[in-house]
């Protein structure tokens, strides 16, 4: 066992957590995760807004501007769509790989590249969520000390898009979180029960 | 039986676990001092410059983005504190479910200083190179030490990051050992 003896297991390890519920649990949250970035990434790469301004009037014809947002306009709202866009296909890829991967040798290795990678990509979704969300903060407050104006009172349907997609990377990156726990307590599960039985967390091969 | 034999057999401390146990306690060293520092320098980055005798000021708490990020920085060196405490002082009896507590809490100081990172890095590229769609001026011209002295402390939590990434790896994989 990977345990000592007469150490006990933390409460929410134990019979309770079968590994049946421990897969289908996980590959639901996955689900969810994939949808939220997923959701996130195509309402940011989607959002722009077109606005005209009159900005002065000769005589009586008046002088338009037409400006436009655009997500690219910000490195920081580039950075959210790509991270989303890498995490969504990170969980397409790990739910794949859970339904047909099982013809597979991985050597030993599937679990813990597993929970790598979801550590990794916890990360990536963290720090394109956090960048987007102070940019979103500086669009909507300004910063009267560096002289930099609010854009959110002239752009707001740009400005509302963009608080769902934040939402909804918000959400990628809670769902992350679990998922990254869930994923170790697999390894610990496995580690603890391959002295007792020859079934596995994850189909691998026989 | 075979998990009776498990649990008799003596676990005797060996090279690699010495080796495993010296090297995280360098690395939540490092990562404690870096995040010390990166918390130091944006927490002293002052900076006034004298404009038409008008007189402009920089420092971190104008920024709710290098708020965030300050603030992350010091709450991730107290945790790294206890934690370099803790497991100094319980070196001899680590077991897989104090390295899974281990893995938790490298796993949350990680997320916590990569957010913080993520959100001065975003605000900081803006005052570095204004945005010329949305009209923000860049005012690191102006404040050269002040930026300097941000990007210092950024560049210090990037190094903390990447020593918190290493820790969660390690006691991720020490968790489900022993």
């Amino acid at each position: 066992m990977a345990l000592q003896s007469g150490e006990k297991l933390p409460m929410f390890i134990g019979h309770v957590w079968s590994k049946q519920k421990s897969r289908w649990t996980l590959m639901g949250l996955r689900l969810l995760a994939f949808l939220a970035a997923a959701a996130a990434t195509l309402v940011m790469v989607l959002n722009k807004q077109t606005k005209t301004f009159v900005v002065a009037t000769i005589g009586t014809t008046p002088v338009n501007l037409t400006l436009t947002a655009k997500f690219h306009h910000t490195p920081a709202f580039v950075f959210f769509a790509i991270a989303n866009g890498l995490v969504s296909i990170h969980n397409l890829v790990m739910i794949m790989v859970d339904l047909l991967g099982s013809k597979f040798d991985y050597k030993g290795f599937q679990l813990p590249m597993i929970a790598s990678l979801d550590m990794l990509n916890l990360a990536l979704v963290s720090g394109g969520a956090n960048a987007a969300a102070f940019m979103a903060e500086l669009g909507k407050n300004g910063n009267s000390h560096a002289r930099w104006d609010k854009i959110c009172d002239k752009f707001g349907a740009y400005c509302d898009r963009g608080a769902g997609a934040l939402i909804a990377s918000f959400l990628a990156l809670a769902l992350m979180l679990v998922i990254s726990f869930l994923s170790i307590l697999n390894l610990k599960l496995v580690n603890s029960s391959s002295h007792n039985s020859h079934n596995n967390i994850i189909a691998l091969p026989n | 039986m075979e998990i009776k034999e498990a649990n008799v057999r003596a676990k005797a401390p060996n090279k690699t676990d010495k080796f495993v146990l010296a090297t995280q306690i360098c690395l939540r060293i490092a990562a404690t001092a870096t995040a010390m520092a990166a918390a130091w320098v944006i927490f002293t980055a002052n900076q006034t410059v004298e404009v038409l005798g008008m007189s402009f000021d920089a420092r971190y708490s104008y920024s709710p983005a290098f708020k965030f990020f300050a603030y992350a920085n010091a709450i991730a060196f107290d945790f790294s504190l206890m934690s370099l405490f803790f497991m100094f002082f319980a070196r001899h009896a680590l077991t897989a479910t104090i390295y899974f507590f281990f893995f938790l809490h490298d796993l949350m100081m990680m997320s916590l200083v990569l957010s913080g990172l993520a959100a001065g890095t975003a605000i900081g590229m803006v005052a570095l190179d204004g945005n010329g769609h949305t009209g923000w001026i860049k005012i690191c011209d102006r404040f050269e030490k002040f930026c300097d002295k941000v990007t210092v402390s950024m560049a210090l939590s990037y190094v903390a990051v990447v020593c918190l990434l290493v820790l969660t790896v390690m006691s991720a994989g020490k968790s489900r050992q022993i």
